[in-house]
């Protein structure tokens, strides 16, 4: 009886000690003043008014002033975790609502409801479901709430499931400030090679097509991308330095040449834009069979570029919220044939943030709809026997009991990229990598007395805790460079895959203008010949047999491109003079002619015409006479190495035909030159 | 919607007094559960000091064959001694027990989970309810588990085979932060296990929090040299944190110590 009355005592001890909600009345803070006082009451009265405005923004920035000078009244931090509840920052609401719940956990019965949250972030679920079911049978729950807390009872359960199922072996670390910076960041797209990363971002920049800021208070979207060689470089502008508006990115082509863009427009609408070298040229919208009224978003290419997967909640073709459809190019080329994706990876919930893996069968995204642990979750089906596969969830500690969107996953499925907004990162939403780690066990010992005895040394027997690493995609990354055989410049070519199993051509692919470089991924199980072809020089051709159990792996292919005596090869075509000169005595120029003479002596059929050139500077005929005389060297330099002078015939120009700007210095070094071109 | 608010309200406040009745009533059944006498599973107990005595020298007699038998792992003939004794008083709680435990090690979970209730029942104590626990852990009744390791914790706090079983049911739900809690607590009361140090340094990992880890792995190698899961496991976290040759030492040490699941691990490394 006695250890009971102290039980009793002790209860109702704690109740008091914990039971510390302060009212806001003045007597309650007797070192503020009244002008202190007023303000902090001021606050909270516009907080609650900015509240029911649903302006949530401003309103819990209001109610934050006034829980700095009364941090301990249940109602303020009920309010405050309310608002940030709309603002989609569970964290923080979360935070908030525990606080309250510590205070007074009486004064609104959602907090039940909340004390059911935070032990759920904490992946306490057995904890979770206890308070829901306590929410579940709160007198006067709206039906909206009750669906919210069965809703979290299934997470709770799945999110056991998961657990028991084991954890993905990885190391989740946030990039640096080279790609994240104070302002947001998010919607990573990377190249199947990991080299290239493409981002959004809400920072600030000095050279800015859009003066003030969007609608939300914050700066325009513009797209970013980094570079990495060990590591990720400066970001700096991908595109759109003349884009007025919002433009994220969504996706990008395995090879980084393609990439495909959301614009706040018509609804929301997807763009592409295309490199030409170094350059991205003008993004352009998607046809109207993609692009509806409706929101579209969230893209992706297929492996062979010949299929966009994307996000719309168009609703003449749904499943309700939005799904995942793909739209396929016609035989034209053109951006045609849209279709939903089906009931198996949509739901009558949100289908977002889609990601079509370079191994050609393997889709990532987001759902609220399927089996998740809280919010949307990331999961993954696969394409085979001409169906999807039920989508399966990915997993723990990817998958949290937040919202887990923007998943993209390298070609080799070492490295993940996701945007999240994280306490401990650089501002707002930050861009974390997730190092894939190998298979782990972790081996825990338990101890029991099986006989009634304890004196006997305990019987112990190993637990196994599994984590189990994502599974491997089977394909091959071909990355390659294509170059002129002679010059070694690198070349622009076009580049035909085509699937000896089917014989079909699975796509069209082109080296980049600049570096000469292609990337593809062939997904294993095929046989595959690729077609390099080029204006002016020989077609090359090669198999590869990519069997089903290769796993995956990277191949590398230097293709040297012979010319076939149409043209003058890619670096022939012309030669440079330095101001006022004709003589090419041990320069580059020297050095290139070698070359015109090594390809005259391999064609011994081709003539060549020969221009000179010059730049602005100076009169006319002085030019006239000097694109004379360079020419006149070229030939001699020619004839000297063994080149017939029939084959040859010349003209000077002057300073006529420019090829670039005479306003700058190296403008005017390209225009002082011989060209050289094959005549019939 | 002022008033529905204020009934809301005391709604939630008859509620929770209500609530405040039961955990007192909980509290009562606890207290008097202490006190050895009560209800467990439907059935009156019997008197303690009725059912603990092994006075009877037959019964004597069959419980050091039983143990013996048992001992030298020939399980089924132990498992018929003890219902021998059983069959000569069926309320004698430790031969339940002991029986179960032979049940257990023959794989039959559900008869092992039945002998321990009635160990239980007839003398409700740490051991019985965790080995119940262990059952229900191989039934993959975790939450179960919980329960029973809890309850003998509740009979017993100085018996840390109960909250390290349960530090690991917690490690198999995913509770890590309330795992670190039950084999801190066990460190405490026998800080010279490395096996808990082992433990604890494994729900560290998975709160990532990898200095706490390591050194729990260091202190159970410090303590037990010859532990080899210490090694696989150190090795596993040095993976973690991009010291592929750190961990390839320690995958090999647990190698060589019989540790099954390093080999796995230096396939990682001879690639």
């Amino acid at each position: 009886m006695r250890k009971f009355l102290f039980l009793l005592f002790f209860q109702a001890f704690v109740c008091g000690l914990f039971a510390q909600n302060v009212d806001f009345v003045q007597t309650n803070f007797p070192n503020k003043t009244k002008s202190e006082f007023k303000k902090a009451l001021k606050n909270k009265k516009m907080g609650e008014k900015t509240m029911k405005a649903e302006d949530y923004r401003r309103a819990v920035n209001f109610l934050l002033r006034a829980n700095e000078f009364n941090p301990k009244n249940a109602e303020l931090n009920f309010e405050i975790a309310n608002c940030y509840e709309h603002l989609n920052q569970i964290p923080e609401a979360v935070h908030y609502a525990e606080i309250a719940y510590t205070l007074d956990s009486l004064v609104a019965p959602e907090l039940v409801y909340y004390k059911g949250y935070a032990h759920q972030m904490r992946y306490e679920y057995d904890d979770a479901v206890k308070y829901y079911k306590r929410y579940l049978i709160t007198p006067g729950i709206t039906r909206e709430g009750n669906l919210k807390a069965q809703q979290r009872i299934k997470e709770c359960r799945n999110g056991k499931l998961l657990v028991r199922r084991g954890e993905i072996p990885c190391k989740i670390y946030i990039l640096d400030t080279n790609v994240n910076g104070k302002c947001d960041e998010y919607g990573p797209a990377v190249t199947a090679d990991d080299s290239l990363l493409f981002f959004t971002t809400r920072r600030s920049m000095k050279k800015n097509p859009n003066k003030g800021f969007a609608s939300d208070g914050k700066y325009y979207e513009k797209i970013f991308r980094s570079s990495k060689d060990s590591s990720w470089d400066k970001a700096h502008w991908a595109l759109g330095t003349n884009l007025r508006g919002h433009f994220a990115v969504q996706g990008v082509s395995n090879d980084g040449s393609r990439v495909l863009l959301y614009k706040e427009k018509r609804g929301g609408d997807l763009y592409e834009a295309k490199l030409h070298g170094k350059k991205f040229g003008a993004a352009k919208r998607l046809p109207r069979a993609v692009n509806t009224k409706f929101h579209e978003t969230s893209a992706s290419y297929s492996y062979d570029g010949n299929t966009i997967f994307y996000c719309s909640d168009r609703t003449d073709m749904g499943y309700g919220g939005h799904d995942i459809y793909k739209v396929t190019k016609n035989d034209k080329g053109k951006w045609k044939n849209v279709t939903n994706l089906g009931n198996v990876l949509n739901t009558p919930e949100d289908e977002v943030t889609v990601f079509a893996h370079p191994d050609g069968k393997t889709m990532y995204f987001s759902s609220r709809g399927h089996d998740g642990i809280g919010g949307f979750d990331i999961f993954v089906s696969t394409y085979e026997n001409g169906q999807w596969s039920k989508p399966r969830n990915i997993g723990v500690p990817i998958n949290t009991p937040g919202d887990d969107i923007s998943f993209v996953i390298t070609a080799n499925g070492k490295s993940a990229y996701y945007a999240s907004a994280q306490p401990t990162g650089f501002g707002e939403e930050d861009i974390y990598c997730i190092s894939f780690k190998t298979d782990k066990v972790f081996v825990s010992t338990t101890e029991d007395n099986l006989l009634d005895d304890e004196e006997e040394d305990p019987f112990t027997e190993e637990a196994e805790v599994k984590e189990k690493a994502m599974p491997a995609h089977q394909m091959t990354l071909l990355t390659g460079l294509v170059r002129d055989k002679l010059t070694k410049e690198p070349l622009s070519a076009s580049i035909e895959l085509i699937d000896l199993d089917s014989n079909r051509k699975i796509g069209d692919f082109e080296t980049n203008e600049a570096t000469g470089k292609f990337l593809m991924s062939l997904p294993a199980g095929h046989h595959y010949k690729i077609k390099v072809t080029s204006p002016g020089y020989h077609s090359h051709e090669e198999t590869f047999d990519i069997p089903e159990s290769s796993g995956f792996q990277t191949k590398e292919l230097l293709i040297e491109l012979e010319s076939d005596g149409t043209q003058m090869p890619e670096g022939l075509q012309n030669i440079e003079f330095d101001f006022d000169k004709s003589s090419i005595q041990g320069s580059e120029a020297a050095r290139r002619l070698d070359k015109v003479a090594d390809f005259m002596k391999r064609h011994p059929d081709v003539k060549v015409l020969i221009t000179g050139h010059t730049d602005s500077k100076g009169s006319d005929e002085y030019n006239m006479a000097l694109s004379e005389r360079r020419v006149k060297t070229a030939v001699d330099y020619l004839v000297e190495k063994g080149i017939e002078r029939s084959r040859m015939t010349t003209k000077g120009y002057g300073e006529r035909r420019p090829i670039d700007t005479n306003e700058t210095d190296e403008g005017r070094q390209h225009n002082r030159r011989v060209e050289f071109t094959i005549v019939k | 919607m002022k008033y529905f608010l204020y009934f809301c309200k005391l709604a939630i406040s008859i509620g929770s007094i209500f609530l405040f009745m039961r955990n007192v009533f909980i509290i009562i059944l606890l207290s008097v559960c202490y006190a050895g006498v009560g209800r467990v599973d439907g059935q009156e107990l019997p008197e303690k000091n009725a059912v603990v005595s092994l006075s009877d020298s037959a019964v004597e007699a069959l419980y050091a064959e039983g143990k013996g038998l048992f001992l030298q792992k020939e399980y089924a003939r132990a498992a018929e001694v003890f219902s021998k004794m059983i069959s000569l008083n069926a309320s004698l709680a430790t031969a339940y027990n002991d029986r179960g435990s032979c049940y257990r090690m023959l794989g039959a979970y559900e008869r092992a989970a039945a002998d321990y209730s009635s160990a239980i029942m007839y003398r409700p104590c740490a051991i019985y309810y965790c080995n119940r626990g262990s059952i229900r852990v191989k039934m993959d009744d975790y939450e179960g588990a919980v329960s029973d390791y809890s309850l003998a914790h509740a009979l017993d706090s100085t018996y840390y085979l109960a909250l390290n079983n349960r530090g690991i049911v917690y490690l198999n739900m995913g509770a890590y932060r309330r795992a670190v809690e039950d084999f801190s607590a066990c460190i405490r009361l026998n800080p010279s296990n490395h096996l808990l140090y082992n433990n604890r340094g494994i729900a560290y990992y998975k709160l990532k929090e990898f200095e706490k880890s390591i050194s729990d792995f260091d202190t159970a190698i410090s303590l037990n040299a010859d532990y080899g899961n210490a090694y696989l496991h150190r090795g596993n976290l040095k993976e973690m944190l991009d010291d592929d040759a750190g961990a390839c030492e320690d995958w090999s040490h647990a190698s060589v110590l019989g540790v099954r699941q390093a080999e796995n691990c230096l396939k990682n490394c001879r690639n």
